[in-house]
């Protein structure tokens, strides 16, 4: 074995939580799950031929997160354009003034939430994914937590996983036939 | 690290609510929903999970005549070479180690300092830490200077520790990230010592000409 660390190509999707940022990671036998928090990352390896079954499961944290973002965003909105046309009726500068500095304050934050809205919405539907293995039984992977994410993934593994479980049976090395002579 | 057990698990376990899933409605492949907790579900069935693999023979076979034999077992036949150094090794001397075959010399030489790369669980990353205590000081703002001494030795002193150990494992050793880290601890220990020279200069200044 050489000490040159192994090579790991990205798998799409990641998941952003208290306990740090997941993301899965293709090695040459192995899938690699590593969860990041700021200067310090944790593995875990799931063996491309001991993998049973994956099973994508559909939440509703998508759903959640527009319903706040929703309400942040939308009534933010609707306050600050019922500030401003509030204003418009009013007579003495210095109320309108306040009024238009009000609305002014909280469009931004409204804007922000929509945005944030936006982006939920066009990632797609959200999930989880659960490795079973042959040993350790089922393990919910911290990432891809996006459904399309997930496809993308196991259409990718899928091919590995099944070629990885055809050489099940351990091999005899060829050399053992050969060294009599 | 695994280890392979003779018996597959047998069934899909919901992973909302542990009901085992008929497996004729995951075989299509599509979606459907759990028959007790109606979580939308996919799943995706390996060959492992229908056909075990074979369980590792307990025993080594006796070499014959001719045969390669075992390097720590003269008596027994050969089955595998370890994956890191090259050696025959028979049933009993196979530690497979994840996907690798190792001998047990290459194992127990592995597990003392994570040289092998399926051993490790965890990193720190020392060059990111210096990034860190470099960037985040200056980014607090200016006023927080008197603590540079600080921060900034910490920054070169995580960078240059930090420059021969591994990085995290799938991305590699970052050595751009050490040298950001660096550098920001460089200008915070200039800036420490510049404000230092100010203070000290403008008190004698002002001592001379009053
Ligand atoms: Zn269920
Ligand atoms: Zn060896
Ligand atoms: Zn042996």
């Amino acid at each position: 074995m050489n000490s040159a660390a192994p090579a790991y190509q990205k798998l799409p999707g990641r998941s952003i939580a208290f306990s740090g940022i997941g993301r899965l990671w293709l090695g040459e036998d192995h899938v690699l799950e590593a969860e990041s928090l700021l200067v310090h990352e944790r593995y875990r390896r799931f063996f491309l031929k001991d993998m049973a079954a994956i099973v994508v499961r559909r939440t509703k944290a998508r759903m959640w997160w527009n319903v706040a973002h929703g309400v942040l965003g939308f009534g933010g909105a609707a306050l600050a354009g019922g500030l401003w046309w509030w204003g418009t009726f009013v007579k003495e500068q210095e109320p309108r003034v306040v009024l238009w500095v009000f609305a002014g304050m909280i469009a931004p934050f409204a804007l922000f939430f929509l945005i944030l809205f936006l982006i939920n919405s066009l990632l797609g539907p959200t999930c989880r994914c659960h490795v079973q293995t042959t040993a350790a039984g089922a393990h919910a992977l911290a990432a891809p937590t996006r459904l399309r994410a997930a496809r993308r993934v196991l259409a990718r593994l899928t091919p590995l996983i099944e070629a990885a479980q055809k050489m099940n049976a351990p091999t005899l090395p060829t050399e053992v036939g050969t060294s009599a002579e | 690290m695994s280890v392979s057990l003779p018996v597959p698990p047998s069934f899909v376990a919901c992973p909302a609510c542990g009901f085992a899933l008929p497996l004729d409605a995951l075989a299509h492949g599509g979606e459907s929903p759990c028959p007790q907790c109606r979580a939308r579900l996919s799943a995706t069935l390996f060959p492992t999970f229908w056909t075990p693999a074979p369980a590792a023979p307990g025993l080594a076979d006796h070499a014959g005549d001719g045969e390669a034999v075992c390097f720590f077992h003269p008596q027994n036949r050969a089955a595998l070479t370890c994956e890191r150094c090259g050696r025959f090794i028979c049933t009993v001397c196979d530690m497979p180690l994840g996907a690798r075959h190792l001998c047990p010399t290459c194992l127990t030489s592995g597990l003392g300092g994570e040289k092998l790369p399926e051993l490790v669980v965890r990193r720190f990353l020392w060059a990111d830490t210096a990034l860190l205590t470099g960037l985040l000081p200056l980014v607090a703002g200016l006023f927080v200077w008197p603590g540079f001494i600080v921060t900034g030795t910490a920054a070169i002193f995580c960078a240059l520790f930090g420059w021969k150990r591994p990085g995290s494992l799938p991305r590699g050793r970052r050595h751009w990230v050490a040298v950001l880290g660096l550098i920001l601890g460089v200008l915070q220990l200039a800036f420490w010592f510049g404000m230092l020279f100010l203070f000290t200069n403008s008190s004698f200044w002002a001592k001379t000409f009053r």
